[in-house]
């Protein structure tokens, strides 16, 4: 029993806990944190991942929850020793859908080439930010509860307790192939217990 | 509801006897009839600091537990204990979104930024520094005490 990371995926959507599992970016529509569908380097221009969908999740059925929030640790440095062989975020972006919302779209694209870039192609963003350097602990960006409510809780069953949250990966002509430094993102959220 | 990743927990006094967080949810009508309460630690290996407070005829009491939890781990990377107390009826204080204090970029709490504080107080347990927030109306204040190796955190009316 817990509140955890829920990431959706497909056409249903299907949803799937990523706590301990991470948010990998790739030219395909998939949670898998693994290196296939990797987002190749652009010979011009950009090249994006299929954009990703998460919120919180509770199966708490004793809580309230509310002021759901979202930022990130920065843009991190290549670890030194680096024994993953991480590479610098030259060149690459995370950015967040300024909207958040409870309506799904799933993600579009060219599989292994790139996805459909989120402002032109996703209904219900219209604008996006540099996530890393724009959303910090000085910072924070407001997610929402679902449908608009001031708290939620105590549920009647497990629930996203969040709106969904959508971010994409894009990559430019000056990118460095390779896994980019794993950065960090959080959630802060209030429970009444 | 004490959560495996709790390193404190509230009590509250009631006109039938003390109850706490093992067995209760401050959102039930009876946490609202308490006239004290405190957090307390649960073990020795948390921070070692209690809060406490009177709650005063005319005012109402808030317990949220302000969590900052890693979306690649899943860990909880910052756990915080807040107290808030304000003068005037809510018909379900457990519900209201109350907010919390802004942060600055060594993960210090700064500035209150939620419920308006008109008549009361906010405070927060930073259990990631030890650090305690405070920010009062002009008719509130707090002391410390060194206690047992305790730090002893008592929020009163002037």
């Amino acid at each position: 029993m817990s509140v955890g990371i829920s990431r959706y995926y497909g056409a249903g959507p299907t949803r799937v806990d990523i706590t301990s599992v991470g948010l990998k970016h790739k030219a395909y529509d998939s949670y898998e944190f693994n290196a296939e569908h990797p987002i190749p380097k652009p010979s011009s221009g950009s090249k994006h991942s299929f954009w990703a969908t998460i919120a919180l999740y509770s199966d708490v059925l004793t809580e309230i929850y509310s002021d759901p929030k979202i930022y990130g640790g920065g843009v991190p440095s290549v670890p030194s020793p680096n024994p993953n062989a991480y590479v610098a975020w030259t060149g690459a972006n995370l950015y967040i859908g300024d909207e958040t919302s409870d309506v799904y779209v799933q993600a579009t694209g060219t599989n292994d080439d790139s996805g459909d870039e989120i402002v032109a192609n996703h209904d219900q963003v219209t604008a996006k930010t540099d996530f890393l350097a724009t959303y910090t602990s000085l910072n924070m960006k407001t997610v929402g509860l679902p449908y608009g409510v001031t708290s939620l809780g105590p549920l009647e069953s497990p629930a996203r307790i969040s709106k969904y949250v959508f971010f994409q990966y894009t990559v430019g002509t000056t990118c460095l192939a390779g896994s980019s430094v794993p950065c960090t993102i959080y959630f802060r959220y209030s429970v009444t217990s | 509801m004490i959560h495996d990743f709790d390193t404190h927990y509230w009590l509250a006094r009631t006109p039938d006897g003390w109850i706490s967080a093992e067995d209760h949810a401050s959102y039930e009508p009876a946490f609202q009839r308490a006239d004290k309460i405190r957090i307390e630690p649960l073990s020795l290996q948390s921070i070692q600091a209690i809060l406490c407070c009177d709650v005063p005829p005319g005012y109402v009491a808030f317990l949220r537990t302000d969590i900052h939890q890693d979306v690649e781990t899943g860990k909880i990377a910052r756990l915080g204990y807040i107290l808030a107390i304000e003068r005037g009826e809510w018909q379900d204080p457990g519900k209201v979104a109350i907010g919390g204090f802004q942060m600055d970029g060594a993960d210090k709490l700064t500035t209150w930024d939620g419920l308006p504080i008109i008549d009361g107080f906010r405070a927060e347990l930073c259990t990631w520094n030890g650090q305690v927030a405070f920010e009062s109306s002009h008719n509130f204040s707090f002391d410390v005490s060194h206690e047992n190796g305790i730090d002893m955190y008592k929020f009163c009316t002037r």
